[in-house]
Order: C-alpha cells, then sequence, then structure tokens
C-alpha cells in the first residue's frame, strides 16, 4: 500500500483549515478590536452609552405622579429662615409633652431633615430612619455599601409623598414616607462631592466631573449635576462641568432663576437652566453656610466676623460690608417687611441688622455655643405687638433661636426678649410649625434625642382637661 | 455483553489506550485528592440539609437516598478503586480487571459529582466524560485524537470572552502590563483553537507544531500555578504521542485486521462529538436553561474559563419595621464563571430566606432584582425584578414571569 500518498496533506484539507484558522483569527479580533491598540479592553467595557445606571426596579410604564418638595434646609430654596406659615404665636408658650426618639446608642445623628410628615434623620452610620411628629421611629432603612472617610449619609430631602435618601459613595434611594419601603434605588458609583438637592421634577446630584480625554489628571476635575427623575429615578441628563470646588452649599433665587453657590471664601452665581456663570466674587474671609437671598440682595455671614451685602442684578457687586464681634456661626436670616437681618455669631449672641444700609441695630445676648446656632423668623400675635414696642407694619415678625440651656427664645428685633420656652433638650432643627403647635427635634443627651411639642399653655391646660374627662368617662365605662 | 468485550479488545490490543486507561484512573486520584484537600468537598454538602440541585433536577432529594455513614464509605472506596485501576492499567495485563474497576470508579464518581451543583468543575466533568468515552465508545483511537482536540478547541473557544481577553487573570497572576496580559490572552486562544486542530492532521509537521505548541501552554499554565489541568492536558497529550506513533508503526506493519472483530465504526463516536459540541455552543446563542432538553445539555457544557457576563443584584429584606439592603452575593470560593449564573442567584436567595426567618421573626421577605450585562454585546437586561420572593410558590421556572408590583402592600 502506498501508505506515502496517505500521508500526504490533500488540499481541501488545506483549505479547510484555512477557512477554519480565519474564522478564528475574525472572532478573536471581534472580542477584542483592541488588540492592535494602546486602548485597554477593560477600560473599554466600562465605556458607552450602556453603561448608564438605570433604577433598580425597572420604571414601570406609568411613572408614578410626584408632589411638591417639601422639607427645605432653613424652610426655602432662599435659605431665609422665615416661617412659610401665616399663624402667629402666643408668647405664653410651654412643651406640652417630650416623648424619647429611640434611636438607639450607635446611631451617629448628623442631620434631622423635617416637614409636616416627621423628622427624617441621618448621620455617620448607613441607616436612615423616619420618626414621627409624636416621636416614634414609623421605619428604618440600612444602606449596605460602606461609608468611605467616615463621610455621612446626605440629609434626606422629601417630597409630599417620598423621601430621598443619597448615601455619598454614589447611591440614591427613594423611600415610601409612611412605610420607608423603596420605590427605586439608583447605583450611580459616583462619588457625591455636595449636598443634593431637589429641583422641580429632578433630584440633584453633584459629583466629581470626568476629566475629558485630552485634560491632564492634575486638572482640577470641578462638578458635573446629575439630574435624577424624581418620579422613576432615571438619570434624565448631566450637567456641563461647573468649575467649583466640592462641598459647596447652595441658594435659590425663583424670581431671576439663578442658584448660588458658596464654597470657602467664595460665591458664584450660576444660570438655572444652563448653570452657565454669570458672576463670582471671592470674600477676604470663608463663607459661613449658604447665602441667603432676599429678592435680588444676597447676604452673607462670614468666619472673619463680617456680614455682606451683594446686589445679585449688579452681578454681586458688594452694596455693603459691617462687622460682627466675633465670627458668624449661622447664616443670617430676614425678618421680613422690615427689611432687617439677624445672625448668631460664635459667642451665641443675636446681631440684628438693617438690611439696606448695613447699619447694626441691636444686639441680643443669648451667650451660649448652642447645637443649633441658626435663627428663624416667625411671628407673634398682634396683641403683643404694643406690649413690646413693635410697629404695626410689621405685622409681629420676630426673632426666634436657642437661648441659654435648653431653650427657645423669642425676641424683638430691637433685642426685648418676649419669651422663653422651657424644651427637654437642646433644638437640633428648626421646628415644624403645625395648626396650634410647634415640634422640636431635640437633643437631651449626648446620644439622645426627643421630640418635644411646644403649644399655647392655655391651649395646654385645655388639652389636658379634655385628657383627664375622657379617662374618666373610660374608667367608668370600664 | 459482546459490545463490553469488543471494548475490552479494543483496548488490549493497543498500549496508548492502556495508558489512557491508567491516566484516567490516576485522574479520578487525583480528583480524590484534591476533594480532600478541600474539606472532603462532596461529603461536607452531602451533610447539609438541603442541596444545590442541578438546574436539569426540580427536586435532587433522591441523591440522598443512602445513609451518610454509607455515603463515606463509598467515597473513600473511589480513591481505593482508583489507584488499583491504574496500578492494573499500568502495571499489568489484567485489562478486563482494570476496565471493570475503571467502571466502578465512573459510577461512584459520577454519583458524588451529580450530588450538589457546588462540586461543578470542569476539571471532573473532563475525567467523568473521558472516562465513559473511554469505557464505552468504540473506535477508541480515533474517537479519542477528536475528544481532546475538542476539548482543547472548546476550551479556546470559551475564552472568545472580553473578560479573559482583557488580561486581568495574567495580570492578577504575574502582574503585567496590562497591554501584555491582553496579548498572553489572544496567544492562548490562539493556540487552543489552531494548534489542537493541528493535532488532526496526519503530516508530521502539523502534528508536531500544534503538540509542541500545545504542550508549553500548559507548561506555561504550570508554571503560572494552576495544576489540575494542565496536568490533565500534559497525560492527554502523551497519549496523543503515544497513539500517534503507534498509528503509524501500524501503517509501516500493516497490522492484520482480525475478522472476528471488524474495524469498530465510529458512529458512536461521531454521535457523542455531536452533543458535545451542541451543549459548547448553546449558551452562545442565548439558550438558558429552562427546559429540560437545555438542562441536559448543559450538564455535558464546559464551564466557561472567562465569564461572559458580569453582573449587579440589589436585593432588599424588607421586615416589619425596617427595610435593609443586603448583600446576596455568591460564596466566594465559588468559581466567578458561576457568580452570573441565574439558578444559583435564585437557589442561594431562596436559601437566605430561610435563615434570615430564623434569625428575626420580624422577617417578611426578600425583593431583590438581578441585572445582567453581556461582555460581548456590551448589553443588560433585567433577568428577575421580584418584590415577594420568598413567598412559596415561587419556583425558577415562574422567575421570568414574574413582575415587581410597586403598588402591593408586602405586609
Amino acid at each position: 500500500m502506498e501508505f506515502g500518498r496517505r500521508r500526504q496533506l490533500e488540499w481541501y484539507w488545506l483549505v479547510l483549515f484555512g477557512i477554519y484558522c480565519t474564522f478564528v483569527v475574525f472572532e478573536l479580533f471581534n472580542a477584542n478590536p483592541y488588540l492592535y491598540s494602546h486602548q485597554e479592553l477593560r477600560a473599554a467595557l466600562e465605556t458607552g452609552a450602556n453603561r448608564v445606571s438605570k433604577p433598580f426596579p425597572t420604571p414601570p410604564a406609568t411613572p408614578r405622579t410626584v408632589g411638591d418638595i417639601t422639607g427645605f434646609p432653613r424652610w426655602s430654596m432662599q435659605s431665609n429662615a422665615v416661617d412659610p406659615k401665616p399663624t402667629a404665636w402666643t408668647r405664653n408658650m410651654i412643651e406640652a409633652s417630650s416623648r424619647p426618639v429611640e434611636l438607639g446608642e450607635n446611631f451617629n445623628l448628623e442631620s434631622v431633615s423635617a416637614d409636616e410628615s416627621g423628622f427624617y434623620v441621618t448621620g455617620k452610620t448607613n441607616w436612615v430612619a423616619g420618626v414621627s411628629l409624636e416621636g416614634e421611629i414609623r421605619w428604618r432603612f440600612l444602606f449596605h455599601r460602606e461609608r468611605e472617610n467616615d463621610a455621612s449619609i446626605y440629609p434626606a430631602l422629601m417630597d409630599t409623598q417620598t423621601v430621598y435618601v443619597v448615601h455619598p459613595q454614589g447611591e440614591i434611594v427613594a423611600l415610601e414616607k409612611e412605610k420607608g419601603l423603596p420605590l427605586w434605588d439608583l447605583p450611580l458609583n459616583r462619588e457625591i462631592v455636595a449636598r443634593p438637592f431637589l429641583f422641580k421634577e429632578f433630584v440633584v446630584l453633584p459629583v466629581r466631573a470626568e476629566l475629558e480625554a485630552d485634560e491632564a489628571p492634575s486638572s482640577r476635575p470641578g462638578v458635573q449635576w446629575l439630574y435624577i427623575s424624581r418620579a422613576t429615578g432615571e438619570l434624565m441628563k448631566t450637567s456641563p462641568r461647573i468649575d467649583v470646588k466640592d462641598g459647596f452649599l447652595l441658594s435659590y433665587n425663583a424670581e431671576m432663576e439663578q442658584f448660588f453657590l458658596t464654597v470657602d471664601n467664595k460665591v458664584i452665581a450660576l444660570e438655572a437652566e444652563s448653570l452657565q456663570v454669570l458672576w463670582s466674587q471671592i470674600l477676604t474671609d470663608p463663607i459661613k453656610g449658604p447665602a441667603t437671598v432676599n429678592g435680588p440682595q444676597l447676604y452673607l455671614a462670614t468666619l472673619g466676623a463680617k456680614i455682606v451685602n451683594l446686589d445679585i442684578a449688579k452681578k454681586g457687586k458688594v452694596v455693603w460690608e459691617s462687622d460682627l464681634t466675633k465670627p458668624a456661626a449661622a447664616p443670617p436670616t430676614i425678618l421680613p417687611l422690615m427689611n432687617r437681618i439677624s445672625v448668631r455669631d460664635e459667642a451665641g449672641n443675636i446681631s440684628v441688622f438693617d438690611a439696606k444700609t448695613g447699619k447694626s441695630l441691636s444686639q441680643i445676648s443669648a451667650e451660649g455655643r448652642h447645637r443649633l446656632p441658626d435663627t428663624w423668623s416667625a411671628r407673634i400675635k398682634s396683641s403683643y405687638i404694643t406690649d413690646f414696642k413693635m410697629d404695626w407694619l410689621h405685622k409681629g415678625w420676630t426673632v426666634w433661636g436657642s437661648c441659654g440651656v435648653r431653650k427657645a427664645c423669642i425676641f424683638t428685633p430691637k433685642g426685648l426678649t418676649v419669651a422663653r420656652i422651657n424644651l427637654a433638650g437642646e433644638p437640633v432643627q428648626l421646628p415644624v410649625s403645625q395648626e396650634s403647635r410647634l415640634v422640636f427635634f431635640v437633643q437631651t443627651d449626648t446620644r439622645s434625642y426627643a421630640v418635644s411639642h411646644v403649644m399655647d399653655e392655655k391651649d395646654y391646660k385645655k388639652l389636658k382637661a379634655e385628657q383627664a374627662a375622657a379617662a374618666k368617662a373610660d374608667e367608668k365605662s370600664n | 455483553m459482546e459490545f463490553i468485550k469488543s471494548n475490552i479488545w479494543e483496548i488490549k490490543r493497543s498500549g496508548s489506550l492502556k495508558f489512557l486507561g491508567g491516566a484516567l484512573a490516576l485522574f479520578h486520584a487525583l480528583q480524590f485528592y484534591l476533594w480532600s484537600r478541600d474539606n472532603n468537598l462532596p461529603l461536607k454538602y452531602a451533610a447539609e440539609a438541603v442541596p444545590l440541585c442541578r438546574s436539569l433536577f426540580e427536586n435532587c432529594e433522591w441523591v440522598r437516598v443512602l445513609p451518610l455513614g454509607a455515603f463515606e464509605a463509598i467515597y473513600y472506596a473511589y480513591a481505593a478503586v482508583a489507584i488499583l485501576a491504574a496500578l492494573v492499567f499500568l502495571l499489568s495485563s489484567f485489562v478486563t480487571f482494570g476496565f471493570w474497576l475503571l467502571v466502578i470508579c465512573w459510577w461512584i464518581g459520577g454519583l458524588l459529582y451529580i450530588q450538589d451543583l457546588r462540586i461543578s468543575a470542569n476539571e471532573t466533568f473532563m475525567i467523568l466524560f473521558l472516562t465513559l468515552s473511554f469505557l464505552v465508545i468504540p473506535s477508541k483511537s480515533r474517537y479519542f485524537r477528536w475528544i481532546v482536540v475538542s476539548f482543547f478547541a472548546a476550551a479556546g473557544f470559551a475564552k472568545l470572552s472580553p473578560d479573559w481577553l482583557s488580561g486581568l487573570w495574567f495580570v492578577e497572576h504575574m502582574s503585567l502590563p496590562i497591554k501584555l496580559g491582553e496579548w498572553l490572552g489572544a496567544v492562548t486562544l490562539l493556540v487552543e483553537m489552531i494548534a489542537s486542530a493541528c493535532l488532526l492532521f496526519k503530516d508530521a509537521r502539523f502534528f508536531l507544531t500544534g503538540w509542541i505548541s500545545l504542550l508549553v501552554l500548559q507548561a506555561m499554565m504550570l508554571y503560572i500555578g494552576e495544576v489540575f489541568l494542565p496536568v490533565i492536558n500534559i497525560f492527554l497529550l502523551v497519549f496523543l504521542a503515544l497513539q500517534e506513533s503507534e498509528r503509524r508503526k501500524a501503517e509501516r506493519e500493516y497490522i492484520y485486521q482480525s475478522f472476528i472483530r471488524p474495524e469498530p465504526s465510529f458512529i458512536m463516536g461521531g454521535l457523542f462529538l455531536i452533543v458535545f459540541w451542541i451543549a459548547q455552543i448553546l449558551p452562545f446563542f442565548g439558550v438558558t436553561t429552562r427546559t429540560t432538553v437545555a438542562g441536559l445539555f448543559d450538564l455535558w457544557a464546559l464551564q466557561p474559563m472567562a465569564s461572559h457576563e458580569e453582573c449587579t443584584q440589589m436585593t432588599f429584606a424588607l421586615y416589619k419595621n425596617r427595610v435593609e439592603q443586603v448583600s446576596a452575593d455568591l460564596d466566594s470560593s465559588r468559581s466567578p464563571t458561576l457568580r452570573c449564573n441565574l439558578y444559583l442567584r435564585f437557589l442561594d436567595l431562596k436559601s437566605m430566606c430561610r435563615s434570615l426567618k430564623e434569625r428575626d421573626s420580624d422577617f417578611v421577605t426578600l425583593s431583590s432584582i438581578l441585572e445582567v450585562r453581556s461582555l460581548r454585546t456590551r448589553e443588560t437586561r433585567r433577568a428577575f425584578e421580584v418584590k415577594d420572593f420568598c413567598q412559596a410558590d415561587l419556583n425558577f421556572k415562574k422567575l421570568s414571569g414574574v413582575r415587581w408590583n410597586l403598588e402591593e402592600d408586602v405586609n
């Protein structure tokens, strides 16, 4: 037998082998098209439109409706700490009840957000809690993701139906207000670099901007805003890069549609839709808290013991500067109708200034370091206007704030004390106004908190009498 | 019986097949050694209350028919039988005795392998598959050349994954630049797919080029630190070399063909090869193991060497007074290529339902969403989105039909 010929390779086997090799090489380059380039395959896998995060679960076909935004820090996006309710309070306010909030020893509370539905607390743990206005913990939510550098969960954001909680490592969860059940969860995996906020139908998350391909790694990246739909949790748009440092605070002027960012000693005004920088102003000292907006005027308190008024309509031109005795401990608070502002310094004292001229009008002694250094403005009943030599035109607007130990006080703009209200602890957050009572979230001890209800003494006695009568009636029926 | 006799006859007349029988028995012994090093893995899983069933079986309690003591005895007997079979094949001419020892080996190994999904490994599958083929497939010499080439080619085919071709496996093992890792990934794929095909050629240049390339590749894998699979592959390459020299010798000496035992047919071997390749290719067509037929093929498929998918799972544990985000990640000792296995994720969640309920009476249910991203197409899909995972009537088959209903009150 000619086994030599049997060993000879037939041409068709070579053709088949060639086709097979071509197929293998083709599939190899199909699977890794970057083999001959400097680009790495792994890096290429991480980019692309289909890497955009989508919320968990998939949004329903009919998006749910979202309610109005509530629970603004300092009561409004102007950050002016003016009581939004028209209620006029009496001076005979007492603490009607105080109920401890059982958060647990390990709940390292950092911030409390509040609206009429209750308090929503976050801190330096992965827990978030929803607390009713009666002090009962309605629900808790635990993030699984670790926090880096001991960062806190950001203060909760609320609308009428939903609470939005943001993890600093880049995850946002929307929870049902009543039961804390998750509505949607969006893991963005991008570090959140400043406090998020609600704006129109979005939750806005400031994240570190990504460097462009032609930018040096040492360039300052800046910040981008991610607009997340409140209804569905989908990422709707990403802003262009904003050249601002991390940790900025934000205020908003609705009439002029401008944002004001404060960070270190800089204030930047942005057009609300395009985020184009309209103007910026650099002060000599770091700014305390967000800017306070009152119409076309902007008020800033600095750690250099100054109050500064900028004119928004004139590209941030300094109108006046005034001195405090000590560095500011909180942003300025507007006193409506009377064109005045109040601000507390680090010694605890409250100064009242003429908002137009910057002239110092009065100094209110309320010494001590307070858990809540902010002052706020609310009205008292007209019957007290004459008693305390106030102007009828100013409709009883007064300065409220912590004073002494475990107290809240009411002062006239001229510095007279209208009332002192004893509380179970130090207020942590501006109170929630209800029809006939103020609800405070207070700190009673290092790691202990309570919800305090303050109401008119007369109303309180009436309520007690009714409760006693009801209890007696129950006893009789039993 | 005639069928078995003809198989034994084929082995008896070929030194390379006797060597292969001994090698397969040694592989079984090696498998036992590796299991015993992992805390006797099959016994560990057999002792657990609930087995992790393979996707083919709805319920696999039937594997627990034997008491644990009997299971242990069988497990240790497996090693003894394997070593004895190896000695018989390699050192004696009692081929029939060795054949039957190998049959016992296969049955015991198969029983240990099938009892729990967590024991799955490509090496174990290869050993059992090759042993079965050795025992029952006629025309062994021709068949084994094709099946060994198929294993190499299928392994290469499975490496056509961005996860492997990104070179990260080499970078992690050898601290190389990423681009060099990418190139090594590409080269291993080319060698496995093309060099293995060269083994089919009768031309010595092609055969030797393919053989040496594959040997060098296995040596490199051994050097990097992989042991089990390169050792198996080296033994198979040695077998192929012996078989090739036997074939050349036969062609030179015109071996007398027995008229009592005519040349064995390659039909059965061909069918085995077709089934093997269908099982390897099916996953690339997106066939998920939700039907019995797909589940049967899944038993024959090699597990991918590198992941073709990456996945993200979001799970909430709902209690009466709180909600916790929980991690539902698989056991870290499991193969990375099983991380996106839908069935394993389903089983793990069901197991978590039980354990959380035992730990806290306030526990209500789990809500979970699994998103899978194909590294090939870079497309994502939601594999499941279930609000009430712990409901009793939710099984794997119904998973895709369940939708997250936000209006339902879980409490």
